[in-house]
């Protein structure tokens, strides 16, 4: 009997292909969100654990504010009439030194950048970039392709060193191996450099997330900081600057100490400035935001859809009986009880919601995974959602074929006999 | 009552209600008695009430007064459940319009009395290819309804009129839709089905030449039997055996 009634029902989906299929729309995208969701929920945690163990994460930033000043973001009690920053007033190197000797136990180091931007190199562009180690932790996952690194004494001494991208070593010298120990010379505005290619390194590709959260690096070549800059390290002063905290430190901890510290030890007496120092964690946590007003998004069109989806289902059932009616006379003069009646179009239901179930389960799984390739997290369904889905899509029938059914079940022979 | 009667209706009113005080009464106590093996033909003008009583001969409607025994149920008292029993098990209907359900196969259409009555698949597939056999349409069982003539789709209900093999035939104009030969056809049906199975029979028709062949002809007029004759040509045997 049941499966007479799973074959009936197909028999009529089957009859009636465009209209079941636009019947089941709702309930399609209603649980390809929910699949989807599923997906980007994964991956996204996946991501989160993944980022919070990354050096970017770790990343501490120290700004100058205005002693009025909550932090660097508030604008309301920025105060033009305070007098200008002075060099005085700035980083140099004997914060760095304090901070390496205070916080050796949590800090890696102070990060240090400077881009060169671009220069000519024959007819070829070639951006190039000054970094310490720390700096180099913050360009992304960068792996030796050939050659070495450049050493701490190279760092330190500020040497005419230099390490390629991989594809710039290969357009410049045909393959990276040949590239190494090469005088590279490179030419901006009316200044000439020489460096010697110690190294080439290839750099994974970045993902969209990590190009939200920490913007692309892009892959120009390394040069030792001290090199790169005007002033090496020890002449420079700085409005701000970055430092790299150790792994498994308590970062909001680390803020509010390298905080504390700093405005004691430099700025207690300073009349107009005062150190600001920040983590990552609210850029993350803004991203966790961001993820979950999507979630909450796809979770309200999901719903949406599927309630929609749920009372297409019972219209198309209630028009689908109503065509039906004559058929429903003669079932029930052939025998059928009111209860045959009912199972019959309630399985129907069930069959159609499932059908969408299907339908919405593939388009779920394909856009979880475009999405998430999209954002470069690595999201998979679980087999346990596909499972819920089916359920659900059958209490989904059952509920919204129920009325219809009844109706049906209800019918008195003779009128259905006499429809028309 | 004879324990050969098969229905037996007493004093049968049927009413309608077409909104107060609009209250139609089509059948006017209606006393009729039907025995086990008896071809009997209903005759009338359009309207005279044939349908209405006939629904309730078919357990498909109550009469709205008087006692109603088929086979010994009373049907006035019994439950829904019941009636939908008595239809399945009791009475094989055979309609104007054919009524066979769009899309599915003649052997579906025959093998469904046989699915409500919780037969298994596979012994109430042989059984409605063997039915659809004797009714001449054995090379049409997957055939649907569109795909099949008038005669055809009747020939596939009176098989599944058949299925569960119940003491009453109850055809409402079972010749109606079709021309005269292919009507001949269908009654010669009902004759073999009458003789050689000995199944009860009571037929509508508006074709007196077709009830001058049954055993007993009723004329219903508004409501009321005004005559009950015996066919004229019964006896004689003067319509020809079933010919495929
Ligand atoms: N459900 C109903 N509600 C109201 N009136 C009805 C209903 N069913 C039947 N009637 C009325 O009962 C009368 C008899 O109808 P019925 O169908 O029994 O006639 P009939 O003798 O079978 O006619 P025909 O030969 O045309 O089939 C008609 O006047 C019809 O309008
Ligand atoms: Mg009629």
């Amino acid at each position: 009997m049941l499966k007479d009634n799973i074959l009936l029902a197909l028999n009529e989906l089957k009859a009636n292909k465009m209209r079941s299929l636009l019947t089941t729309l709702g309930i399609v995208i209603g649980i390809a969100a929910v699949i989807a969701i599923m997906i980007l929920g994964n991956g996204m945690k996946r991501y989160t654990v993944d980022t919070m163990s990354s050096p970017e994460s770790r990343r501490v930033y120290f700004f100058l504010i205005q002693k009025g000043q909550e932090d660097i973001n508030d604008e309301q009690n920025y105060d033009d009439s305070v007098r200008e920053m002075r060099n005085s007033d700035q980083y140099n190197v004997k914060t760095f030194e304090k901070l390496r000797e205070k916080f050796s136990d949590r800090l890696e180091g102070i990060i240090m950048s400077y881009d060169l931007g671009t220069m000519k190199t024959g007819s070829n562009d070639i951006n190039i970039c000054g970094i310490n180690p720390c700096g180099l932790k913050m360009k992304g996952t960068i792996n030796i392709a050939a050659g070495r690194s450049i050493t701490a004494e190279e760092y330190s001494s500020g040497k005419s060193v230099i390490m390629l991208p991989d594809k710039k070593a290969e357009m410049l010298y045909g393959s990276t191996e040949n590239a190494l120990g090469k005088t590279l010379e490179c030419r901006k505005n009316n200044s000439f450099f020489n460096y010697t290619v110690v190294g080439v390194y290839h750099k994974e590709k970045e993902s969209m997330m990590q190009d939200m959260l920490f913007g692309s690096t892009g892959e120009p070549a390394f040069v030792p900081y001290n090199n790169a800059s005007q002033k090496p390290v020890g002449e420079s002063c700085f409005t701000d600057f970055c430092a790299l905290a150790k792994k498994d430190t308590d970062l909001n901890k680390l803020e509010k100490d390298l905080e504390k510290y700093i405005n004691t030890e430099f700025y207690k007496d300073n009349d107009a400035y005062k150190a600001d120092v920040l983590v990552l964690q609210e850029a993350l946590d803004s991203v966790a935001m961001i993820i979950s007003i999507m979630k909450l998004v796809l979770m309200a069109i999901a719903a949406i859809s599927l309630v929609v989806g749920g009372i297409g289902v019972m219209n198309i059932m209630v028009v689908s009986i109503t065509e039906r009616t004559r058929e429903i006379g003669t079932r029930k003069a052939l025998g059928a009880t009111n209860g045959n009646i009912r199972t019959q179009f309630l399985i129907e239901a069930v069959m159609i919601c499932m059908l969408g179930c299907t339908v919405g389960v593939v388009t779920g799984l394909l856009l979880g995974k475009l999405m998430s390739s999209l954002m470069g997290i690595s999201g998979s369904a679980e087999a346990s959602s596909i499972v819920i889905s089916v359920v659900f899509s059958m209490l989904f029938g059952v509920f919204f074929g129920y009325y219809p059914a009844s109706k049906a079940a209800k019918m008195n022979p003779i009128d259905a006999l006499r429809y028309e | 009552m004879n324990s050969n009667t098969v229905i037996d209706l007493k004093n049968i009113y049927k009413r309608f209600y077409v909104g107060t005080p609009n209250e139609l009464e089509i059948l006017h106590g209606i006393d009729l008695t039907v025995s086990r093996g008896e071809f009997v033909s209903i005759v009338g003008a359009s309207g005279s009430g044939k349908s209405t009583l006939m629904n309730i001969i078919g357990a498909l409607d109550r009469p709205s007064l008087g006692s109603y025994t088929l086979n010994g149920t009373d049907i006035c008292s019994a439950k829904d459940g019941e009636l939908s029993h008595i239809r399945n098990r009791e009475i094989g209907f055979v309609f104007q319009t054919y009524n066979l359900i769009p899309r599915n196969s003649a052997l579906k259409n025959v093998e469904l009395p046989m699915m409500y009555a919780r037969m298994r698949s596979r012994s109430r597939k042989k059984r409605a290819a063997e039915l659809l056999e004797m009714v001449g349409m054995k090379d049409r069982m997957k055939h649907t309804p569109d795909e099949l003539s008038g005669g055809q789709k009747q020939r596939v209900a009176i098989a599944r009129a058949l299925a569960n093999e119940p003491s009453i035939i109850l055809a409402d104009e079972p010749t109606g839709a079709l021309d005269s030969s292919t009507g001949r056809m269908i009654m010669d049906l009902f004759h073999k089905l009458h003789r050689e199975k000995g199944i009860t029979i009571i037929l509508i028709t508006h074709s007196n030449e077709l009830a001058e062949e049954t055993e007993r002809v009723l004329t219903l007029m508004d409501g009321r039997i005004i005559s009950e004759r015996r066919g004229s040509r019964y006896a004689e045997g003067q319509y020809s055996p079933c010919t495929q």
